[in-house]
Parts: structure tokens; C-alpha cells; sequence
């Protein structure tokens, strides 16, 4: 797993620890890209107040804002991490 | 220019203006206040706003009404808006020209687009108002679902300029206004309700007037009061209690994003501790989710004690939330007598009964066996009880508890379907001539009127309003009545497999008996691992064990089966006609 992949899904997983724990315990062990990027939101158990609250952390975390729209898009952890890759490199040619 | 006023005589801030509809109320403050503070909209749900005054807003509300011809009388507008101050004056301006508004959620996810497409159909309008970030994607959307749509008109309003001064205004006053009466359309609020698709409920200025005359009656509201709100104002409890009683009552109302407070709930706290507020509230969900996410270093020194009216209603109302938000909240200056339970719906505008002021909530445990066999309200303290919160007391409508078969009205302390007469209750749905027979023109022997039926069962106890649920969701079997809720909560907690708040209990016929059906949703990843077999048994055990009864039918399904409304309440009698039509997909053969 690339350091980036890393990072973000270590925070996720600690995020989902104070979520819900019952998605915690689904995600502790998976270290695998793919299968990280390919899991549902929806398989996590993670309701639409759960996905805020877990956006909430990752805005907090990366001092980012997400935009309403795409947090009604994302059904999967990797369309999550995409956008928040988006957002990131977005910030970061602003500061360039 | 205004002809019809003597019905509903107003007092405003002590002076003897009379209004007719929210429109002479928006003018009035904005000549008469121009410089008060009317909304704030809080960009991060605490101390970053922008706020418009009387003068400002009455000039958005002219520059937008200026969209509109004298043709446009009576043609509805939906509204398509983020929560703001845009959304606010577009509303205003509708009611300014004299187009019925018809507020919509923002097109942000597939239920949003199902939901406006449903509302569109429905109400024919003629124009879609919106902003300019949303239009390309309402054309889209429009283009996809009605791409002969070419009476309807998609008109961006943050685009407009503002008028000058307020000489314009006044010049203008004749031309723009509308001259309405009070029994005109203002709003068709399409409503939410778990049982049927949306339905527009008709608004009159007269409706809006009455019951914002009986919220500020109600929460005491004064000069000095203060609103904060996370309610989506496009949901009549966001709407008529978060935006209309701030303009009626002359005092500031501070609004933040429902997406802010999902995002961080305690902001909402931390709103009205910054801003003093001394009315604020919402679903019981939104107390739950700030003990859920309580936490002191977050919390830092915030101060409840502002905090005169926390309404609670729109969903049942829990005792334990009360309890646990007050035992999270109290150290930080919360007060137990600021619980306000309240009742409404759209069918009344908003709020039909609601707690005093300045006392704690009212919190019965009721006998459970009495409650579903003979449909009485008995006080017990056995472990056989449920507990329920008074929704408080009606005032300047009439309310009756109405045994729902044979019409006649019951006495206290005997559960019955609430009926409705009054101002507040709205002429009907939307071009829908039936279901607005059946609901809103029922009558009683012996009593003047008619009376909207609400399909909410409840009892009073001196005076107290009590809800107990749901009459078209109620199963009884053998006589008793049994409430789905009840038994839905009873199998989620079954097994861990079983997901929280998807399941739906309902009752069909077989051969002239009411029969329980218990559909359950299951975790994706515990499909696999499921023992069918021992997992039904278990639910007939604990059905048998706590109700006395054994599901007729115990059928397990996938995740996301169950339909839900936009405000995730289970759909139990879209499910049901699921289950008749054998289109629910089951895990198990039976």
C-alpha cells in the first residue's frame, strides 16, 4: 500500500473507532488497496448520519471542506479517498 | 390595497398593524425596522455568517417578485435552494407576486431527484427558482425526467441586482404586490409522511398567520427572543417554526446548514450558546445525536441557559433522550423546564399542541396490556409498562380523540384516532380530491365543522395530549392493538446480524384474521453466515415471550429493501404491498 493509502485509511479506521464500532471491527484488519477502495459504505453498516459524522473527522484531520454534492455521491471508501485526493491536490496548487 | 384584513388582527410589536399575509408582515418590517437584523445564515454553523436586514431582504424580496407578471397569479414555483438567505427571499418574493411557493430539497442525491420529480408531476409549475450552482444541474435533471418540459421556466435569483433604496420600494409597492385575501394559496408543503407518497399539502395565508400567532402564544416569544435553527427550511418544521415565526414575531433567526449539523451536531449547541438563542429545537434525533457526540473539550465554555424553548416533535419523542441530554447538557446551564414536546403536522401547518412554558415534561408509564387490549391509558409502574411523553396542550384549535371505526368521541384517558378543527388546518391536497375528502372533511355527530383526521392515535389526560403512534400502521390482532414500532424494536435486537431501524411489522389478512408480518433487514456481510431457521425461531420466541403473539411470517431481506422516506422513516405500507404483491426479495423461503 502507497504511504498516501496508508495515511488515509489508518485515520478512517481510527475514525470509525469513535463512529461506530461495529464498522471498526470490519475494517481493523483489511490492509489490502483494492479491497479497501472497493468497500461500501453501506457494508460498513454506516448510515447517512454515520458517512457526516465520518466526513466531518476527515475535514477536521486534512482542514478541508467537502462538498455537499459528493457526499451523497460516495458509496465506496475509494470514491471517499479520490475526493479527498482531489481536494488536497486542488489546496495544494492553490498555495503553488 | 388591502382588502381583506378583518379577520385576523395582528399585533406588531404593540402596534395596531393588521396584516393579511406574510407579505404586508415582510413590508411592514422593512419600512418600519429597516435596520434590524431578520436572518443570519451561519457559514459554519457558529460566528461566520451573513446577515441581511428588514430593508435588505424586503429589497431581494421586490427584485425577485419583479420575475413574475400579474399572470403568474396562482402559478406555483418550486423552489430549489440550499439552506440561506436566497432561498428565504425567493420564498418571500413568491408570496409577494402572488405565485404559490413550493418549497424543495436541493437536488444533492438520488432521493432528492425522486422526490422533486414527484413534486414536479404533481404540481405542474411553471417556474423552477433556483441559484446559479445549482442550474445547469436542475436543467439536467429537468432534460431527464420531462425533456417536453417547455412551460416550465428554470430562473436563477442570486443573479439579480438589489434595488437601490427604499424610494423604490415604495414606488413600486402597487405594481409588484399581489392583493391577497386571506383563504389564497401561499405554499404547497409536500409532506414526508412514512405511509404515502409525497402529497402538497394547501397552505392559505391565513393557515400561516393562525399558527404563527399560536407558536408565538405558545413559546412566549418577545422582542428579545432569538431562533436558531438547523432545520431544513424546505420541511414545514424548518420553514414555518425556524424562518416564518422569526419574521412574525420581529426577532433574528440564526440558520445553519441541516447538512452542518449532520456533519457536527454540537455546533448547533454551540450556535446558541454564541448567539444567546432562546428558541431552538428539532426531531427527537437531534437531541440523540448531541449526547451521542458530547464532549466537554469541544463544548469548551458554552452556555444553555439562554435556552427558554428546545422544542422536540415531528418523531416520538423518547423519555430517555430527555433524560440523557439532560444529564449530558445541565452542567452547561441547561435547563430541565426548557424541554418543550410538542405535536404537529403539515396537515395543521405546523404545531398543533405543545408543553407550558417554564415546566418539565410530563412523563407517563402506562399499563402495556390495557393500552393494546382495550385501548386505555392506565398509569403503572410495573415492569410491563411503556412510557410516553405528554405532547402538551391545543390551544385556539379543537381537538377530539375519536374511536376510528364507529366515529364517536372518547373520553379521557381512552386512545382514539385525534381529530382536528380549526385555522390551522389546511384546505386539503393538491389536486388530490379524495384522499382530501377522506382526511380533511370528516365529521363528528353533534359537532359544528369539519375535522381533518390526523391517523395519529393519542389520548388526553386532562387536557395533556398524549401520542401513542400510528392508526394506518397499527396492527391489532385479536383485539389488541400493537404497536410496529414495538415489535420492530424487539426483533433488532435479536441478533447482530439484524440491522438497526430496518425492519418493518405489519398485520395482512388471512382468511378474515389479522395476521403479524415481520420483515427484517440483514447485514450485508452476515448473509453468508446466516442460520435461518434458528434466527426465526428466536423471533417467534421473543414475539411469543413479549407480546404473546408468533410472526405469522418472519422474512429475512437484503440490506436497503425496506423503502424508506427521504427522512429514513420505514414505509410500512409500501412494504406490505411489497410483501402482497410477493415482490421483496427474500433471504429465506418463508
Amino acid at each position: 500500500m502507497s504511504e498516501s493509502h496508508l495515511t488515509f485509511y489508518v485515520y478512517v479506521k481510527n475514525a470509525l473507532a469513535d463512529i461506530k464500532m461495529d464498522a471498526y471491527k470490519k475494517i481493523q484488519h483489511i490492509q489490502c488497496k483494492t479491497e479497501l477502495d472497493q468497500l461500501e459504505l453501506s457494508h460498513l453498516g454506516l448510515d447517512s448520519l454515520d458517512i457526516f459524522e465520518l466526513i466531518a473527522y476527515i475535514e477536521d484531520k486534512y482542514s478541508i471542506r467537502i462538498d455537499d454534492s459528493d457526499v451523497f455521491s460516495i458509496c465506496r471508501l475509494g470514491e471517499l479517498k479520490t475526493i479527498f485526493e482531489k481536494i488536497k491536490s486542488e489546496s495544494h496548487n492553490d498555495f503553488r | 390595497m388591502i382588502s381583506d384584513r378583518n379577520h385576523m388582527p395582528l399585533h406588531i410589536n404593540n402596534s395596531n398593524y393588521e396584516a393579511v399575509s406574510f407579505t404586508d408582515i415582510c413590508w411592514w418590517r422593512g419600512i418600519n425596522q429597516p435596520n434590524q437584523i431578520a436572518y443570519r445564515f451561519l457559514l459554519n454553523g457558529v460566528d461566520d455568517y451573513i446577515e441581511i436586514t428588514y430593508r435588505d431582504l424586503l429589497k431581494r424580496v421586490v427584485s425577485i417578485s419583479q420575475l413574475f407578471s400579474k399572470i403568474d397569479n396562482n402559478e406555483r414555483a418550486i423552489l430549489v435552494y440550499h439552506s440561506g438567505i436566497e432561498y428565504i427571499a425567493a420564498f418571500y418574493a413568491c408570496l409577494n407576486a402572488g405565485v404559490t411557493a413550493v418549497p424543495a430539497y436541493p437536488l444533492l442525491s438520488i432521493a432528492d431527484s425522486t422526490r422533486l420529480g414527484s413534486i414536479y408531476k404533481d404540481c405542474s409549475p411553471k417556474y423552477i427558482l433556483t441559484t446559479r450552482d445549482l442550474k445547469s444541474h436542475i436543467n439536467d435533471w429537468l432534460q431527464n425526467f420531462d425533456s417536453k418540459a417547455q412551460d416550465c421556466m428554470i430562473v436563477v435569483t442570486d443573479t439579480l441586482t438589489d434595488l437601490t433604496d427604499l424610494t423604490d420600494l415604495t414606488d413600486l409597492t402597487d405594481g409588484v404586490m399581489s392583493q391577497k385575501k386571506h383563504s389564497d394559496i401561499a405554499l404547497l408543503q409536500y409532506t414526508s409522511g412514512s405511509t404515502n407518497k409525497p402529497k402538497g399539502v394547501i397552505i392559505s395565508h391565513q393557515n400561516l398567520l393562525h399558527n404563527s400567532e399560536i407558536i408565538y402564544k405558545k413559546f412566549k416569544h418577545e422582542d428579545s427572543s432569538e431562533v436558531v435553527s438547523w432545520l431544513p427550511p424546505y420541511h414545514d418544521m424548518g420553514l414555518v417554526g425556524g424562518i416564518l415565526q422569526a419574521m412574525y414575531g420581529g426577532f433574528p433567526s440564526n440558520i445553519m446548514s441541516p447538512l452542518t449539523f449532520l456533519r457536527r451536531p454540537l455546533r448547533w449547541l454551540q450556535a446558541i450558546s454564541h448567539w444567546k438563542a432562546t428558541s431552538s429545537g428539532g426531531p427527537n434525533f437531534g437531541f440523540q445525536a448531541c449526547i451521542k457526540h458530547f464532549n466537554p473539550k469541544m463544548l469548551g465554555d458554552i452556555n444553555l441557559s439562554s435556552w427558554k424553548v428546545a422544542f422536540n416533535g415531528a418523531e416520538p419523542i423518547r423519555a430517555n433522550t430527555l433524560r440523557d441530554f439532560f444529564a449530558c447538557y445541565s452542567k452547561y446551564g441547561f435547563d430541565c423546564n426548557a424541554f418543550y414536546p410538542c405535536y404537529g403536522l403539515a396537515e395543521t401547518t405546523l404545531l398543533l399542541s405543545g408543553s407550558k412554558i417554564d415546566e418539565k415534561p410530563k412523563i407517563v408509564c402506562l399499563d402495556k396490556n390495557k393500552l393494546q387490549k382495550q385501548h386505555k391509558a392506565i398509569k403503572s409502574t410495573s415492569d410491563c409498562s411503556l412510557e410516553y411523553v405528554s405532547s402538551g396542550t391545543v390551544i385556539d384549535n379543537k381537538i377530539y380523540i375519536v374511536e376510528p371505526t364507529n366515529f364517536t368521541v372518547l373520553d379521557d384517558g381512552k386512545v382514539g384516532e385525534i381529530w382536528v378543527t380549526g385555522d390551522s388546518v389546511a384546505k386539503g391536497y393538491w389536486k388530490k380530491s379524495r384522499q382530501t375528502k377522506e382526511t380533511f372533511y370528516a365529521l363528528l355527530p353533534n359537532k359544528n365543522g369539519l375535522f381533518l383526521r390526523t391517523g395519529d392515535l393519542g389520548f388526553l389526560d386532562k387536557d395533556e395530549l398524549y401520542i401513542t403512534g400510528r392508526l394506518k400502521e397499527l396492527i391489532i390482532i385479536n383485539g389488541r392493538n400493537i404497536y410496529p414500532l414495538d415489535i420492530e424494536n424487539l426483533v433488532q435486537g435479536i441478533s447482530p446480524a439484524f440491522r438497526q431501524d430496518c425492519s418493518a411489522a405489519f398485520s395482512v389478512d388471512i382468511e378474515n384474521n389479522e395476521n403479524l408480518v415481520v420483515v427484517q433487514e440483514v447485514k450485508r456481510s452476515k448473509i453468508g453466515m446466516l442460520n435461518v431457521q434458528k434466527l426465526k425461531d428466536k423471533v417467534s420466541k421473543m414475539c411469543f415471550k413479549k407480546f404473546n403473539l408468533v410472526p405469522y411470517k418472519t422474512i429475512f431481506v437484503e440490506q436497503s429493501t425496506i423503502p424508506k422516506t427521504t427522512s429514513g422513516k420505514i414505509m410500512r405500507l409500501a412494504t406490505k404491498q411489497h410483501y402482497l404483491d410477493d415482490s421483496l426479495k427474500r433471504l429465506n423461503d418463508d
